[in-house]
């Protein structure tokens, strides 16, 4: 801080001195409490030159009688004071309401004043999303919310998974909802422009969203779009520009050393590397292109074959046009947002179009109409097949050898002398892996997206405290899938496959309320009720042809229906309907302890007839301390918050009835009974929420800290249990279940330094969960979750905390000693039986630093993921390959299990002697990994990692500097996402990276992209 | 804590006076915006359109039931068919190896995920439709003695397949709805497919003129007559399954059945039609490359006294295709069908396998899609059951030398080759399959009274072609035909030079039944043990 002041001083010694300089003193205190404020700015306008108050508010500068001395102070308003013949000024500063008293928007889009509310609610500002702008929003919100947790899926245009305050949901998601200007949407935000938007706040908790409605147990993330505030002023343009480039931070140690084959002999048609060194020696061409003008080439080391051969510089290029209208009565807002990106992998690329208007009008001062259409079309190609099926190039790339190099490869196809195109490729007919360029040209999936979202609210004031609000919202998407897969890919129909599929949903909620608002008692108290009624209707088609491997094509590799030789089609369809009637009351004294009470009562007709009607309340209580009692000068704010919530929920459509599947086959077609039986007597699910906390202020506001503790059970789920086939049926649908979730979120939040042109702004987010599976249901201790992979199942057991990975592991003596077979290797379990991994984290932080001097701003984010597990199906895979580094080792033999090979672990013979039998490192990595018996156990990753989230560098314009010009502000930046790891103990893999958003697809890592960082510029320019 | 007991179109004032002023305006806009708040179309919202429910099936829909059963029972699904017979028993029987190093089970390596979706494609696609089908067939209004009867048969015919696979398995207590489903003894199940079958065989014997399910029948149309060939056929290859272990109740079974009239041409044969959308499984895997001829086929194939130039069996361009890289340069012959020794390791499978060894014929290549209809019973394995009982001195109404012959004309009759059968009679011995591989066995096609056992299981072992589940059990029961050694095996309790002796159960079972299960594996039958070298009841020599 000193040292900080020195530098302000030197800046004020280099401005030229003016005649007539005289010293001039004074205080500066509170306008509320009277005392004076240690630290004010006090500047001369127009310069740099200027001071600070000391400990009692006093002050003491040197300036001329026409200066205006510039008094600021964080949580207060600036005030300004013409020197003149003063020679002492005493200031007296307000308190800035608008910093102070935050405003978080609630249900129906009720802003409401931070203070008054009772659950925890952080806000994120447009300005935080979009510099360092990620391409799906939520990726943005990631250490910027405590209790958060984002985990992203591969490649673009692949929703990100959130998570608030853990997982509870056993058969559903536990992904919170999505609500923006009030209406609760039927899909997420991802696809929806970051510059659209104007904050979102972030309701972590059941509490905060028991009037949402039986969807919002998992939290609610609020966004409000923009619109322009009314009585602003005229008429402003807006383009923001950012481009930014994306590169894969190779993290994967691929080894160099050993080339193609096995057994140490190098086979040009191995596909594993387990040959000899590579040593440059002239060896057989493995291309099957009998006219491939090569037979021979050096066995040598293609370090980049699997790295920047392969992947590509990506980019995403968004550029927003906003125009907005600000009148007395009418405000408008249209705006236009391109987003043009290219993915790392080839061939992965994606165009968005986002339109959006908006209109706000205000009548007769009464009547208030609000109308909103969001159009979006995102046209996705080459969208990448993830997970551990052979579609996904990456796990064929990630095999390649290290001797095949990239020019050989990537002449992925040739014509045979027959004029058949066949796949060039080293092992043509291996139903496993293939020609990674092959798969990038050749295995195709794209995707078109239509969305509308439009909403129409009108509001009437009856009386001054008296008003009513209709409103009705639509979230329509349709989407086409095609895949276009030639027919030289393993599982396909004869001559190719082609797939497409159409889908297409809507939600459309409508609801009405009425509110009452008044103060009472001079003031001293105050309510505001509201009382309403939601319909919701949710509906959904998909039709598919060709989708599975029974649709032949006639012409090899022509992708049409009319080339079908048969066609196989699909048909889903399903609707359900809510209805509910609401009611919600903030009673408040002296504007400071707060009383909130809602309830709602919800018909859903999805459930059973007598349980169509399920009724949730909530109750909460806060209190502004500080209003109340007088703290410390240096403390400035104290809030302390309690309540407890609880909201129902339904199921999906067409559980209550067993179904007789009808499908074609046969000569008359094929009748089966449904593998589920339904529950009989289905209730409503319950999620229920406590929450306490407290929200304090130092030093006017430079120090903040937001506490949280909370707890919540979700029980009666719905969910299928299964039973033994042999029952009849594979599953029964049942009520049960308590998933139980409590932790802490911890937001600290504080400017360190702040003088004239130095401002440093930190805050630091922290959150703890635990999950626990208290009940699950009746002679039922252990759950799975889908279906098993050949390397893990999910697995929910009683006692233990949500989310276990179970895999194969080591089979063990009584004493826990690894048994090794005869040959070296160890034994292991026979099934996934074996407890391996939990990917949930011992905490999420988040830092954020905003450093700012004079127009420059300087500010990063590092975000932190400490503790979890993961089970690597790549390494698995890879290993098993050899290569991997971790493979090198003992090639020529010499590894002994529990020595020098898993030397953490005690490994004894059959007869309980020590282990002494040496194997070779293929011959462990095979036993250990491969893809249809992995050893889990043997491939469990640390989840923890530290990362340089966001950076961003920016630069504002100087006005002084844009009065001749058009434009009212520029702001240029330099920005970059996802720089770095600080840390990273799963080294070889991102486990922030799954294969999918699905529940059980936490705590498998399994041939996801690699991590990607992205660097760039952002350009915003105000007209 | 109050609760909220009303409905909007219902609204119960009296119980709901302190929040009436609240509901009453809120209510009234409701109204006003035209939000019908009445849950009166909320079943209709609920009721799926595009399915049925279970209570919606009447006579008129039962037999797509039916033939959903007989079609999944045989696994008619491509993926199904592959988990559960062409990973395993199609191995283990070596009419096939596999060419993926990643497929463990051709080195006795129970990949658990497969057996967990071969039991599940049994008891979740096959088994319930089949009860589904019995129960409705004796429901009351929609009686159907003859439809039940011959449900009745195919029960036995599926659970047969599933008990010889696994042991004990669930049977009786299938379809209890309840969280555990006790296991029967295959002794047990035996005993009650011998008297399920006596029912159905009267109940048909009773109704001579009539049908059942029609043409949802996919294999003889409802047709009773050769239902009741069917029985017997099915209930002959039982008895002989059992000889060993109950060899009077195997005769009395066996002779019953012949009495009765058994398939004696290819016309009686039973098969599951094929479709469109319901074609010959093979027909869909072929096409993925997985699996080629086994060395012990190839052997079995050339026959004759000049290694190079192999009296193929007439079968042979019908049974497989040749090599798409041709003959192969290690072994004696010109013929470009070649076969791959089973249980090869990881490393050699690096290499492709595909190509320099044969797929299958070209009636199940995917050119020929849908492909044949799917094997279930034939007439060539009545007439081989026949001379193996005659040979026990069961009056089989014929002598073994005749009905070993017989069974052998009417295989090639399937094939179209019946013309080769005298040529094919005098070819002589197996060849090698290729460099350091003796022939499998000396043993030849004219018939050799001294080795007259081992000649009926090697016929009927190749005639059974392409159904490797019954070949798979009667090479366990028999040791017949002679096959080679796998190359490895990766499974401590099955050694290369063994024979697999049955399924492991599997993960499911012990996830989701587990009492159960545990009690199966300390059944006598099982000893205690629970793996691949574990005999089944019937397999005792």
């Amino acid at each position: 801080m000193r040292k900080l002041l020195l530098l302000s001083f030197a800046f004020a010694l280099t401005t030229v001195l003016w005649a007539q300089e005289r010293t001039v003193t004074g205080n500066v205190s509170s306008a509320d409490e009277g005392v004076g404020l240690p630290g004010v700015n006090v500047l001369i306008q127009g310069t740099t030159q200027g001071t600070t108050s000391d400990v009692d508010g006093n002050y003491s500068i040197r300036v001329t009688p026409q200066a205006n001395l510039v008094f600021s102070f964080v949580g207060y308003e600036n005030q300004i004071v013409t020197v003149g013949n003063q020679s002492v000024i005493n200031v007296r500063l307000t308190a800035d309401v608008s910093t102070l008293e935050e405003v978080v928007v609630t249900a129906f889009g009720v802003e409401r004043e931070k203070k008054a509310v009772t659950y925890a609610a952080q806000n994120v500002t447009t300005d935080e999303l979009t510099q360092a702008r990620p391409l799906a929003i939520a990726e943005g919100l990631s250490g910027k919310v405590a209790g958060i947790s984002v985990s992203r899926t591969s490649g673009l245009g692949a929703d990100p998974k959130v998570i608030l305050r853990g997982n509870r949901s056993i058969a559903g998601s536990s992904e919170p909802i999505y609500v923006v200007d009030g209406v609760t949407l039927g899909g997420n935000i991802n696809n929806i422009s970051p510059d659209d938007i104007e904050s979102i706040t972030v309701l972590k908790g059941a509490n905060a969203a028991a009037l949402y409605g039986s969807r919002a147990n998992n939290g609610v993330i609020v966004v409000t779009t923009k619109s322009g505030k009314m009585g602003g002023k005229g008429f402003s343009v807006d383009l923001n520009t950012s481009f930014m480039a994306s590169r894969v931070n190779h993290l994967i140690d691929w080894q160099n050393e050993y080339g193609q084959g096995s057994g140490g002999v190098y086979a040009p048609n191995a596909n594993r590397s387990w040959g000899p060194r590579l040593d440059g020696s002239q060896v057989a061409h493995w291309s099957n292109d009998p006219n491939f003008p090569v037979s021979t080439y050096s066995y040598s080391a293609n370090p980049d074959n699997k790295t920047t051969d392969f992947f590509r510089t990506g980019h995403n290029f968004a550029t927003n046009v906003s125009v907005s209208s600000q009148g007395d009565n009418t405000n408008a807002y249209v705006s236009y947002t391109f987003t043009d990106a290219n993915g790392v992998v080839p061939n992965n690329q994606l165009n968005s179009h986002n339109l959006s208007a908006r209109m706000t009008s205000r009548f007769f001062d009464k009547l208030t109409i609000d109308g909103k259409l969001t159009v979006i079309r995102r046209d996705l190609d080459g969208e990448l097949f993830e997970g551990e099926g052979y579609q996904n190039p990456i796990r064929a790339l990630y095999k390649v050898p290290s001797n095949i190099r990239t020019e050989d490869m990537s002449i992925f196809e040739f014509t045979n002398p027959e004029g058949v195109v066949e796949m060039h490729y080293w092992l043509p007919g291996n139903n496993a892996p293939s020609n990674p360029y092959w798969l990038l040209n050749n295995v195709n999936r794209n995707q078109l997206e239509d969305r509308v979202i439009g909403m129409l609210s009108v509001g009437f004031d009856i009386t001054e405290n008296l008003s009513i609000s209709v409103r009705s919202s639509i979230d329509r998407f349709n989407d086409s899938r095609v895949d276009r897969w030639n027919n030289g890919f393993y599982i396909v129909a004869d001559n190719g496959r082609y797939g497409k599929r159409e889908r297409r949903g809507h939600e459309w909620n409508t609801d009405a309320f009425l509110n009452y608002k008044r103060d009472f008692a001079g003031g001293d108290w105050s309510l505001d009720v509201t009382a309403g009624a939601n319909i919701r209707k949710n509906e959904f088609s998909r039709t598919s042809v060709g989708e599975g491997r029974d649709s032949p094509l006639n012409v090899p590799n022509l992708f049409a229906i009319s080339n079908y030789s048969t066609v196989t089609a699909t048909e889903d369809f399903s609707q359900k309907e809510v209805q509910s009637v609401f009611g919600f009351a903030t009673i408040g004294w002296k504007n400071a302890i707060f009383l909130d009470v809602t309830a709602r009562n919800d018909w859903s007709s999805t459930l059973p007839p007598d349980e169509w009607s399920f009724f949730y309340p909530s109750v909460g209580l806060t209190t502004v301390v500080s209003d109340l009692v007088t703290l410390p000068d240096w403390w400035s704010f104290l809030k302390v918050r309690a309540s407890w919530a609880k909201v129902g929920n339904d199921t999906d459509p067409y559980q209550i009835a067993r179904a007789a599947n009808v499908s074609g086959g046969g000569t008359g077609g094929f009748l089966a009974l449904s593998t589920t039986i339904p529950a009989t007597g289905l209730k409503p699910e319950e999620t229920t929420a406590t929450e306490i906390g407290a929200d304090l202020r130092f030093l006017e506001g430079r120090l903040g800290v937001d506490f949280t503790w909370y707890k919540s059970n979700s029980t009666d789920q719905l969910f299928a249990q299964s039973i033994p086939v042999g029952s009849g049926a594979s599953n029964v649908f049942i009520n049960g279940a308590d998933i139980q979730n409590d932790g802490i979120e911890l937001t600290l939040s504080g400017t360190p330094v702040q003088t004239g042109d130095f401002t440093w702004d930190i805050y630091f987010n922290y959150s703890a969960n635990n999950s626990e599976v208290v009940r699950l249901a009746e002679d039922l201790d252990v759950l799975n979750i889908g279906g098993a992979s050949f390397l893990r199942q999910f697995r929910l057991v009683v006692g233990q905390p949500w989310g276990d990975v179970y895999s194969r592991g080591f089979a063990r003596d009584d004493q826990g000693r690894v048994i090794v077979e005869a040959d070296g290797t160890p034994r292991t379990t026979p099934g996934l039986d074996a407890q391996v991994a939990n990917y949930n984290p011992d905490w999420l932080g988040g830092i954020g630093n905003t450093l700012t001097y004079k127009n420059f701003k300087l500010s990063f984010l590092i975000d932190i993921r400490q503790g979890g597990t993961i089970v690597s199906n790549t390494n698995a895979i890879m290993f098993a390959d050899g290569v991997t580094t971790e493979t090198l080792e003992g090639r020529e033999g010499g590894l002994i299990f529990g020595q020098n090979f898993f030397s953490n672990e005690v490994a004894v013979l059959d007869d309980g002697t020590p282990n002494n039998v040496s194997a070779t490192a293929e011959a462990m990595w095979s036993k250990l990994g491969g893809r249809n018996a992995p050893v889990g156990e043997a491939f469990v990753l640390d989840a923890s990692n530290t990362r340089l989230r966001e950076l961003v560098i920016g630069y504002r314009i100087p006005s002084t500097s844009l009065a001749n010009t058009p434009f009212t502000h520029i702001d240029i930046s330099l920005i970059g996402r996802n720089l770095f790891f600080f840390s990273n103990k799963a080294e070889n893999s991102d486990p922030e990276v799954l294969v999918n958003p699905n529940t059980n697809s936490d705590g498998w890592e399994v041939f996801g992209l690699p991590p990607v960082k992205e660097f760039g510029v952002n350009l915003k320019f105000g007209f | 804590m109050f609760i909220l007991d009303i409905k909007p179109c219902n609204l119960n004032y009296t119980k709901m006076k302190k929040l009436k002023y609240l509901l009453i305006p809120f209510l009234a806009l409701a109204v006003g915006v035209g939000i019908n708040s009445c849950t009166d179309d909320f079943e209709e919202i609920n009721t799926d359109p595009l399915a049925l429910t279970a209570d919606k099936v009447d006579g008129s829909l039962i037999g797509l039931a039916f033939a959903s059963a007989q079609w999944n029972t045989m696994n008619g699904l491509h993926w199904r068919f592959q988990i559960s017979q062409n990973l395993f028993s199609d191995l283990y029987a070596q009419y096939f190896a596999t060419t993926q190093s990643n497929f463990d089970s051709d080195r006795y390596l129970q990949v658990g995920r497969w057996s967990d979706l071969c039991w599940s494609s049994f008891y979740g696609q096959a088994a319930p439709n089949i009860k589904f089908v019995e129960d409705f067939t004796v429901s009351e209004g929609n009686e159907d003695p003859v439809g039940n009867a011959v449900a009745k048969i195919w029960r036995v015919e599926g659970y047969h397949r599933i008990t010889d696979y696994y042991g004990p398995v669930p049977y009786s207590q299938f379809g209890n709805a309840s969280l555990e489903v006790p296991y029967d003894s295959q002794e047990s199940m035996y005993l009650d497919f011998f008297s399920t079958l006596d029912e159905a065989v009267s109940v048909l014997k009773a109704n001579p003129g009539g049908n059942a399910f029609g043409a949802n029948d996919l294999i003889y149309g409802g047709d009773v007559a050769k239902w009741l060939t069917f029985a017997s056929t099915l209930r002959l290859r039982l008895a002989l399954r059992i000889s060993d272990v109950n060899p009077g109740l195997a005769q009395s079974e066996a002779e019953k059945a012949v009495a009765d009239g058994v398939m004696e041409t290819q016309d009686q044969s039973a098969y599951v039609s094929v479709n469109d959308q319901s074609k010959n499984p093979i027909v869909t895997i072929t096409n993925w490359g997985e699996y080629r001829m086994s060395a012990t086929m190839e052997s079995h194939l050339k026959r004759g006294s000049n290694p190079a130039s192999p009296i193929f069996d007439p079968r042979t361009p019908h049974l497989f295709s040749p090599a798409a890289n041709g003959d192969r340069a290690d072994d004696a012959d010109d013929s470009p069908y070649e076969g791959m020794q089973n249980g090869q390791s990881k490393i050699f499978i690096t290499a492709d396998q595909n190509n320099p060894h044969s797929d299958v014929g070209p009636s199940f290549l995917p050119a020929a899609d849908p492909g044949s209809p799917i094997v279930v019973i034939r007439a060539a394995e009545a007439w081989f059951l026949r001379a193996e009982g005659a040979l026990n001195g069961w009056n089989m109404g014929t002598d073994a030398q005749t009905a070993y012959e017989e069974g052998i004309l009417q295989s090639l009759t399937e094939w179209g080759v019946q013309a080769d059968f005298g040529s094919y009679l005098a070819s002589g011995a197996p060849l090698s399959p290729q460099d350091g591989l003796g022939p499998v066995t000396d043993i030849t096609v004219a018939y050799d009274a001294g080795r007259a056992r081992e000649q009926i299981a090697t016929q009927k072992w190749l005639a059974l072609y392409p159904d490797g589940w019954e070949a798979w059990a009667e090479l366990r029961r028999t040791e017949y035909p002679a096959v080679y050694d796998r190359v490895n095996s990766e499974n401590p309790d099955v050694a290369a030079n063994e024979i697999m002796r049955k399924m492991q159960y599997v993960t499911g079972e012990f996830d989701n039944n587990r009492p159960a299960v545990d009690a199966a594996i300390q059944f006598p039958e099982n000893g205690g043990q629970d793996n691949g070298g574990v005999r089944v009841w019937w397999d005792s020599n």
